[in-house]
């Protein structure tokens, strides 16, 4: 990781999770019969050069910046100019996540009609600093478009949440 | 050939058909004004409401979408500056000094007429290959459809700009993931790890809910701030000067919209360089102009934008021929295909012949009628850049996951929208490219099915790609497209040294 400069290694370790990924694929693959993984196995092991070509480039040796002229017509230090250079740090998406996750998860455990509100409700208040007013007329209205939308309209039964599956009528 | 006409015209021409083409424009004029959303996410979103409905309204709905965004994206790029969709940055080189000057409904009124204009020719032009296209899809074996996948992947991977490595390595985990599930020529069950879930596949609809429309309300809040700057000082007015001048620069309308179409159904190349294509040659053709570009001239605004809807055309040409499809946003709607059971190809040219019709019927009737809302409602349109990216994110992220979840009725598809949501935003984060991915996904499945015909037909010889003259084609092409960059760098490098001897 020294040779890659400290901008870069956020892109390394996810090219570090790609290359793993790839290689348990490739090892899950030999657990199938020849006609089942060859295709998949071709795909795989084509995938690792491409992905130690793609590492190289993010190095500051020479090898890699002529790979990074060769692939893209840009060296690396080019391309960073051109990158998106917002400020987005770990701990922010971290939260992001987190607020997703949750959100996954009240509606596997309420439904999603109470969970939408409440989502709704609590983003606009906590993270956008609405007033409640402002905040409760944009949760009842995302859930009315939900449940005319869905539920009147395009009749769906929407999920209810696992609770009410075990503790519901 | 007009029979098809006559039926997709009949197709649309019901209230019900007028109502989801009319929603599918104003979906699409929305999502192209607001940055950071876009057709496919918009395509993308509406998916679930597909479910229930004949392929010939989803089909007018998508198409409604499709054919309305950039002209969206058109608005907030000449009011504020800020391209809605990535084609119509180029629009704002002309088209936002020319609304500091008070021009803002010349410019509004050029981009909307040359838009429709543009995408009428794209449509032209993709009725007129409907017949070649039959002739030559018909040379295609398992072989050549396997060579044309592939083609199809690294020239998208080509088009990714800067990333032709990170293009290939997203197509190849965009294949990666098209194996999980159920294989159907050996009836085995791969890569599901024991998942009931995973056992018939990662399901297209939640997949690219989560890779396009979650992913970017993560970005978005993760990003922070407002989408646009204020829009209070944003007057418009002399709307239908802008119109004029699209008929009085009517050549430089027609050379935009030829570049839209050709570039349009090269794989993956799409609108943002058609339209930056267009405005360099607009240049180049007009060396001496009234008004400098990138100070207000209108042809800098009428080049790009009709090349930006030409492209939609355009790029249905491979997509409905080949199921290769030419953008992100043809992906997502490959999909809404597949999932209507129609097969792209030659069942569709000749057995659905009306389906292709109506979808080019939708799409012309819809560019017109988008461009009349924009001419009507531009200023209201670019108050809707002012919606906090807190209000966006909930209510989008919530609706999307209901998407998600509906079409099989099964809560673990939400997971799998979430999963793919965050796998989407680290694409985002380090400049990985979705289409690669997405399109992988789409052709994950046929390019391993004709693959495996091909072995069986010509019992595992690998050279029966190196021995067909269609397949060696396709695989020169590869090649070539592979060391595209390189070519690129060559003319950069080139073009740089004359500029720099000239100047001296």
């Amino acid at each position: 990781m020294k040779l890659i400069p400290e901008h870069r290694q956020p892109t390394a370790w996810f090219l570090l999770a790609i290359l793993l990924t790839i290689v348990a694929f490739i090892a899950l693959s030999y657990t199938y019969k020849p006609n089942d993984r060859a295709f998949p196995l071709m795909v795989g092991y084509t995938a690792i050069p491409i992905i130690l070509l793609d590492f190289l480039t993010l190095t500051k040796t020479k090898i890699g910046q002529k790979i990074s002229v060769f692939f893209s017509a840009k060296t690396s230090e080019q391309i960073d100019q051109e990158a998106d250079t917002t400020e987005r740090g770990l701990g922010k998406e971290l939260v992001v996540f987190l607020w997703m996750g949750l959100l996954v998860l009240g509606i596997y455990l309420f439904g999603f009609l109470p969970i939408t509100p409440v989502f709704v409700f609590c983003w606009m208040k906590y993270r956008g600093a609405y007033s409640v007013r402002m905040s409760i007329y944009s949760a009842v209205s995302t859930l009315a478009f939900i449940y005319i939308l869905f539920e009147v309209v395009l009749q769906y039964e929407l999920y209810a949440g696992v609770l009410m599956e075990i503790f519901g009528t | 050939m007009f029979d098809s006409l006559i039926i997709g015209i009949d197709n649309l021409f019901s209230l019900n058909s007028i109502l989801l083409l009319m929603a599918g424009s104003a979906v699409g004029l929305l999502f192209g004004a607001i940055p950071g959303l876009g057709g496919t996410t918009a395509v993308a979103l509406m998916i679930p409401l597909t479910f229930g409905m004949e392929p010939f309204q989803a089909i007018i709905l998508m198409g409604g979408i499709m054919a309305a965004t950039s002209t969206g994206g058109s608005v907030s790029a000449i009011l504020l500056n800020t391209p809605g969709i990535a084609p119509n940055a180029a629009t704002t080189f002309d088209g936002y000094p020319l609304a500091k000057q008070g021009k803002a409904g010349m410019a509004i009124g050029a981009g909307a007429t040359a838009s429709a204009l543009g995408g009428v020719v794209g449509i032209i032009s993709l009725v007129a290959v409907i017949p070649i296209m039959k002739e030559i899809v018909l040379l295609f074996t398992p072989p050549e459809f396997f060579m044309l996948a592939i083609f199809g992947l690294c020239a998208i991977a080509v088009s990714s700009g800067d990333r032709l490595l990170q293009g290939l390595i997203t197509a190849i985990i965009g294949l990666v993931v098209g194996f999980v599930g159920l294989y159907d020529i050996t009836g085995t069950v791969r890569y599901s790890m024991g998942i009931p879930l995973l056992e018939d596949g990662i399901k297209l609809v939640p997949a690219l809910i989560g890779l396009f429309a979650i992913s970017e309300m993560i970005n978005l809040a993760v990003k922070g701030g407002s989408i646009a700057e204020d829009t209070s000082s944003i007057a418009i007015s002399r709307v239908s000067d802008g119109i004029k001048q699209v008929f009085k620069n009517w050549s430089t309308m027609l050379v935009g919209s030829g570049y839209g179409t050709f570039i349009g159904a090269i794989p993956g190349v799409g609108g943002t360089v058609a339209a930056f294509l267009s405005y360099s040659t607009q240049v180049q053709r007009d060396p001496d102009p009234d008004i400098e570009y990138g100070k207000g001239n209108i042809k800098g605004v009428i080049a790009p934008e009709s090349a930006n809807n030409a492209k939609d055309g355009g790029s249905l040409i491979p997509t409905l021929a080949f199921g290769i499809p030419g953008s992100a946003e043809t992906a997502v709607f490959l999909g809404v295909l597949i999932l209507h059971g129609i097969e792209p190809g030659q069942k569709l040219l000749v057995e659905n012949e009306p389906l292709v019709f109506t979808l080019v019927v939708a799409l012309t009737v819809s560019v017109v009628f988008a461009t009349l809302v924009v001419l009507a409602l531009a200023k209201y349109m670019a108050m809707l850049t002012m919606v906090s990216v807190n209000v966006l994110i909930p209510t989008v992220s919530v609706i999307a996951l209901v998407g998600a979840y509906a079409l099989h009725t099964e809560i673990g598809d939400v997971v799998i929208a979430l999963i793919f949501a965050i796998i989407g935003y680290f694409m985002i984060r380090f400049n990985y490219p979705r289409v690669t991915f997405t399109i992988a996904l789409v052709l994950g499945t046929l390019t391993e099915l004709n693959f495996d015909q091909t072995m069986q037909i010509h019992d595992g010889d690998m050279t029966v790609f190196l021995t067909r003259w269609l397949s060696v084609t396709l695989l020169i092409l590869t090649v070539l497209s592979l060391g595209f960059p390189t070519f690129r760098k060559k003319v950069r490098e080139r073009n740089r040294r004359r500029e720099a001897e000239a100047s001296k």
